[in-house]
C-alpha cells in the first residue's frame, strides 16, 4: 500500500511539473517581426574569381541533387550565382557580368570548391574580386589548408558614399 | 522506512526511464549490420533517428550467428542498412530483414568494387570502407534512404552529411600525408586477413602484391569461398614476408592472433601491433568512430613501418 502511495506522489508531483512546463512552452511562440527593407544597391557589378587549381568531380561531395554536386559553389548574400556551365582552369580568370544583391552596408561572399585530390600536399586558394562599373571594390583570397576544401566568406561593407559616388 | 526508500526509488528510476522513453518515441529506427555503418548513419541521423548495430565492437560479421534479440531489433527497425558484398556472411542481415518484411538499403551500391583471387574463383571485395572515397558512397546511399524515408528531415540530413564528408576528405589527404612518411620500400602492410586491399591500393602499399592485402588468410574468416586460412596461402605469406623484408605484421581486433604470432615468431618479424578492421572499437576507446578507428590504424602502420 505504501509503495503504491509513493509511485503516486511522484507521479502527481512530476507529471504536473511536466504538464506545468509543457503548457508554458507552448505559450512560448516566437514571434518575429520582418519588416522587408529593400537595401539592394543600383549599379553595375561584376565578379572575378581566379582557382589556383582546376575543378574536377568531387569524390567527397554529397549526390542528393544536381545542385550539391557542384564542384564549385559561389553565393552572394546567400543567392548562388550560377557557374555550373563555367569551367575553372588553374591561373585562369572567371569573370561574371551583371552581378545582382550587392546590398548597402554589410555583405558576404561565399566560395567552395574542391582542389584535385591529387594535389591534396598543395594549399589552393580562390581570389575574388567585385568590380562596381569599372572600379575594384573588393579584392580578397581564401586560402585552405592542404586537401581541404577551398571554403570561406568574405566580408565586405559597401557604403551609401561609395554608392553615390558610382551614380553619375 | 527501508521500504519506503526502496520504493521511492524504484518509482524514480520508472519515470525517468519513462520520459527516456518519451523523449524517443516516434524516432524512426535505423538498424544497421556493422559498427562502421552505425557510425555513418549516426553522422547522417543526429538525434533526429535512433541508429542501433547489431555487431558488438570486435565482432566478426562473416562468422556472426544472428540472436532472437538481432530478429527483435530488425522487427523495431524501419529501415535496415547492409554492407553487402557478402560482408555479412550466408547475407545473414538481408535474410534478417527480408523476414522480417522490413526496407534494406545496401550501402555499398554504386561502389566499385576490388576482385580479387580466390582459388580459381574471383570475388568482389566487402571491406570497401578501407578507403574514405568509398565512405562517401556509403554516406550518400544512407542519406537517399533516409531522405526517402523521412523527407521532412532532408535538410538536416544533407548538412549533417556535408560535414562528414568533408571530415572525410580531410581523413583521406591525412592518410596521404601520414603514408608518405614511410619509405616506399618498406610500405608493406602484412595482417591476419585479406581486409586491407583497398587501403592499400588507395595509399599504395604492397606495391609488391599488386597494392593488395598480403594475409594468411581470405577476404573472409568464415567458411564461404575464398575464406579462411589455407597451408597455400600460409607459405605464400610466409614466402612474401621473407623475400620483401616486412618490417612489422599486424593483427586484428576482430580476429585471433595466434596465426599472425606464429608467422612473426616464425619469420623473426615484430608484431606491429593491433588494426581495427572488420568492427570499430568499444565505446570510449579512440577507434569508436570510423574516422578514430582509421587515424590510429595509419599512426600504428607509420610507427611500425616507418
Amino acid at each position: 500500500m505504501r509503495f503504491f502511495l509513493v509511485v503516486a506522489i511522484w507521479v502527481v508531483i512530476v507529471g504536473g511539473l511536466w504538464k506545468y512546463i509543457s503548457h508554458r512552452d507552448a505559450q512560448r511562440e516566437l514571434i518575429v517581426a520582418t519588416t522587408p527593407i529593400d537595401l539592394t544597391v543600383e549599379g553595375r557589378f561584376a565578379l572575378e574569381i581566379t582557382p589556383t587549381f582546376s575543378t574536377e568531380d568531387d569524390p567527397f561531395a554529397l549526390t542528393t541533387s544536381e545542385n550539391n554536386a557542384s564542384p564549385f559553389e559561389v553565393k552572394l548574400n546567400g543567392d548562388v550565382v550560377d557557374m555550373r556551365a563555367l569551367e575553372f582552369q588553374r591561373g585562369e580568370t572567371i569573370r561574371k557580368e551583371k552581378i545582382a544583391g550587392v546590398l548597402t552596408g554589410h555583405n558576404e561572399i561565399y566560395v567552395n570548391a574542391s582542389p584535385p585530390l591529387s594535389e591534396n600536399t598543395l594549399e589552393h586558394g580562390i581570389r575574388v574580386k567585385i568590380y562596381q562599373d569599372d572600379t575594384l571594390i573588393v579584392d580578397k583570397t581564401v586560402w585552405a589548408d592542404q586537401g581541404a576544401l577551398v571554403s570561406g566568406t568574405i566580408s565586405f561593407n559597401h557604403s551609401q558614399t561609395e554608392e553615390a559616388s558610382h551614380d553619375h | 522506512m527501508k521500504r519506503s526508500i526502496v520504493s521511492t526509488l524504484v518509482a524514480f528510476l520508472s519515470l525517468l526511464y519513462s520520459s527516456a522513453t518519451v523523449a524517443d518515441e516516434g524516432k524512426p529506427v535505423i538498424v544497421a549490420s556493422t559498427t562502421q555503418i552505425a557510425d555513418f548513419a549516426r553522422q547522417v541521423a543526429g538525434d533526429r533517428m535512433i541508429v542501433k548495430s547489431i555487431l558488438a565492437a570486435g565482432a566478426d560479421p562473416h562468422t556472426y550467428q544472428p540472436t532472437p534479440d538481432d530478429v527483435q531489433m530488425v522487427i523495431s527497425a524501419d529501415l535496415c542498412l547492409e554492407n553487402g558484398l557478402h560482408l555479412e556472411g550466408k547475407n545473414w542481415m538481408a535474410t534478417l530483414a527480408k523476414d522480417a518484411g522490413k526496407p534494406i538499403i545496401t550501402t555499398t551500391n554504386g561502389i566499385q568494387p576490388l576482385s580479387i583471387s580466390s582459388g580459381e574463383e574471383k570475388v568482389a571485395d566487402p571491406h570497401a570502407w578501407f578507403s574514405p572515397k568509398n565512405v562517401a558512397v556509403y554516406v550518400n546511399n544512407i542519406v537517399k534512404g533516409f531522405i526517402q524515408l523521412d523527407p521532412d528531415g532532408k535538410e538536416e540530413y544533407e548538412a549533417r552529411a556535408t560535414l562528414f564528408l568533408q571530415q572525410l576528405r580531410v581523413l583521406d589527404s591525412w592518410i596521404r600525408q601520414q603514408i608518405n612518411q614511410i619509405p616506399t620500400q618498406r610500405r608493406i602492410l602484412v595482417t591476419t586477413h585479406d581486409a586491407f586491399n583497398y587501403f592499400c591500393t588507395e595509399f599504395k602499399l604492397n606495391a609488391n602484391n599488386n597494392f593488395l592485402s598480403i594475409a594468411p588468410v581470405g577476404w573472409s574468416t568464415g567458411a564461404e569461398v575464398g575464406g579462411g586460412m589455407t597451408p597455400e596461402r600460409r607459405s605464400k605469406v610466409v614466402q612474401s614476408i621473407k623475400e620483401s623484408g616486412a618490417p612489422a605484421l599486424f593483427v586484428e581486433t576482430t580476429i585471433n592472433p595466434k596465426q599472425i604470432r606464429e608467422i612473426a615468431k616464425e619469420t623473426g618479424v615484430k608484431i606491429g601491433g593491433e588494426l581495427y578492421s572488420d568492427s570499430m572499437g568499444p565505446e570510449g576507446s579512440a577507434g569508436e568512430t570510423y574516422i578514430g578507428m582509421m587515424r590510429e590504424n595509419v599512426i600504428l602502420i607509420v610507427k611500425a613501418l616507418k
